[in-house]
């Protein structure tokens, strides 16, 4: 019985092995070389549109060699056939796995580059753009600087302007000044002499000049500027109140209305250029760390900047052996010599009353000030102190002399 | 006692002698020297004339071992320290060209490239022969 089987089973394995035509050990060589060139292929594989073949080229060798199926499962034990394209087909899956991944990130890639491009193109119109505003800084700064010299030109004209009033109104003094007896004739005859270009119209038209153009609050005038011209408006108002009769007499044909006009103008002004010129100096004061008490006219300055110079005086003359009140009392004086004093007289020659007593007074105040608090020389500190080292000296000598005695 | 132990290697192995005629076969767990059988078939004393030897064991654990040019095929059955010959199955006159070993269940294939000849054996001897190839 058992031979039976086993002639049976010869006949179905014979045309089996009739076909192989080689060797199981060959065949199965043949199949691990397969199977390593397969690996070796997939592992090498360099795009993800190759991974279709590969499919097939496992299913191609599954199909030659899954013949002899029991032969090959037992030659590769402990594998198998189907572990080992299993295997295969892992690899292939892993790798295309990376290669997606691969090409992914090369789109990724791709799209860096471009959105690198564009920023590129975004750098150089930034760069156009920062060109345009450098070139309009430059001309900006231009204009700046013209302005610059605008306003300086304009602070020149104020300037010359002042200068200039002060000479047509000194020369329109002296004119007067000669003319004066026969203004005196004139009142007396009351003659009607028309004049197109008489004086009053003009001092008028200054005065709503000086009015209409003089920016108070602009930030570029000084200290110095507002002194100036408040000086100026005192020159002008004496030198009206002195011609203001006679031109009236000559001028007026008995029309009050210019001298009214004239009068309220120079009202103005001077309201103006005193209401600047207190509140600037108090400015300028505090800036420079002078505290002085409230003041809106030239009294209560005075009385202010005296006040201010007695006290300091008071808390600095102890000090003589620093330098501080001495500092302090130098910059007061600077400002009463320097600024205050040469702009406050510079066009006005007549004081009102007391004013010469007021200047003469804080004149003595600094200068007690200046001299309390001027400090001792080093020298003569180290000479006092040898004096006294010698004199101690020689006392203690004449002691020791006389107890010997 | 463990009963129908199958001792079949399903797998011929190719060996490789080494320069003292020793082969080992790691796959069946033996080495051993082939001088006495290139002696026995072509009378000499130098085993490296044999490139490489061909072994498959069957079911009840018998070692078939033949080579190129070998006349027969011999047949073993391991004892303790030894391989006991069994049968010498004479297959060619002349010597066996590139001769391979099958597992045919319950048969051991032989087959000769050159002389398409194929022969079924088992310890006893050949079962069957004269198959031409690719018929």
């Amino acid at each position: 019985m058992k031979n039976i089987i086993s002639i049976l089973l010869l006949i179905i394995t014979i045309p089996l092995s009739v076909l192989s035509q080689k060797s199981d050990f060959d065949m199965v060589e043949d199949f691990k070389s397969d199977i390593q060139n397969l690996s070796y292929k997939i592992e090498n594989i360099i795009s993800s549109s190759q991974i279709n073949t590969f499919h097939m080229e496992i299913e191609k060798t599954k199909k030659i060699y899954g013949k002899n199926k029991l032969m090959f499962d037992r030659a590769l034990y402990p594998q198998n056939i189907e572990q080992t394209f299993t295997q295969l087909e892992l690899s292939l899956l892993a790798v295309e796995n990376r290669l997606v991944l691969i090409e992914h990130q090369r789109e990724q890639l791709v799209s860096m580059r471009n959105r690198t491009a564009s920023m590129k193109l975004e750098i150089n119109r930034l760069y156009t753009i920062t060109d345009t505003l450098k070139r309009k800084l430059s001309s900006a700064k231009k204009e700046v600087n013209t302005y610059v010299n605008e306003l300086k030109g304009y602070n020149d004209l104020l300037i010359q302007r002042d200068s200039l009033v002060i000479r047509i109104i000194d020369s329109m003094l002296i004119s007067y000044d000669k003319t004066v007896s026969i203004i005196s004739d004139l009142k007396l005859k009351k003659p009607k002499l028309l004049n197109s270009d008489s004086p009053l119209e003009w001092i008028y038209t200054v005065l709503t000049q000086i009015n209409a153009t003089t920016d108070y609050n602009s930030s570029f005038l000084t200290v110095e500027d507002y002194l100036r011209m408040h000086s100026l408006q005192i020159r002008f108002n004496h030198a009206w109140k002195k011609m203001q009769a006679g031109l009236i007499t000559v001028y007026g044909l008995n029309d009050d209305y210019l001298q009214l006009s004239i009068e309220h103008e120079l009202k103005i002004w001077d309201d103006r250029s005193q209401k600047y010129m207190w509140s600037n100096i108090h400015k300028y004061l505090t800036n420079q760390d002078m505290i002085l008490s409230t003041f809106s006219d030239a009294d209560s300055f005075f009385e202010s900047l005296e006040n201010y110079i007695q006290e300091s005086h008071r808390l600095t003359k102890q000090e003589f052996l620093s330098k501080k009140g001495y500092i302090q009392s130098k910059k007061v004086a600077d400002f009463w010599n320097s600024t205050f004093k040469n702009e406050w007289l510079l066009y006005s020659n007549v004081f009102y009353s007391g004013e010469t007593q007021n200047i003469e007074r804080i004149d003595k105040s600094l200068s007690y000030w200046e001299n309390d608090t001027q400090p001792i020389h080093p020298m003569f500190v180290s000479i006092l102190s040898l004096a006294l080292v010698s004199i101690t000296g020689f006392i203690f000598l004449m002691i020791k002399t006389k107890e010997k005695r | 006692m463990i009963e129908n132990v199958d001792y079949a290697s399903y797998l011929e192995s190719v060996i490789k002698p080494d320069k003292d005629g020793f082969v080992v076969d790691l796959k069946n767990n033996i080495r051993f020297s082939i001088h006495s059988l290139v002696e026995r078939e072509f009378g000499l004393n130098d085993p490296t004339i044999i490139n490489e030897i061909r072994l498959i064991r069957n079911t009840r654990g018998y070692y078939f071992i033949t080579a190129h040019k070998f006349k027969h095929v011999y047949v073993f059955l391991p004892e303790s320290g030894k391989l006991k010959l069994k049968n010498r199955i004479e297959v060619s006159s002349s010597g066996i060209e590139y001769p391979f070993l099958n597992w045919r269940e319950p048969y051991v294939e032989l087959v000769s490239d050159t002389m398409e000849l194929i022969f079924y054996l088992n310890e006893r001897g050949i079962f069957e022969k004269n198959k031409e190839r690719n018929s």
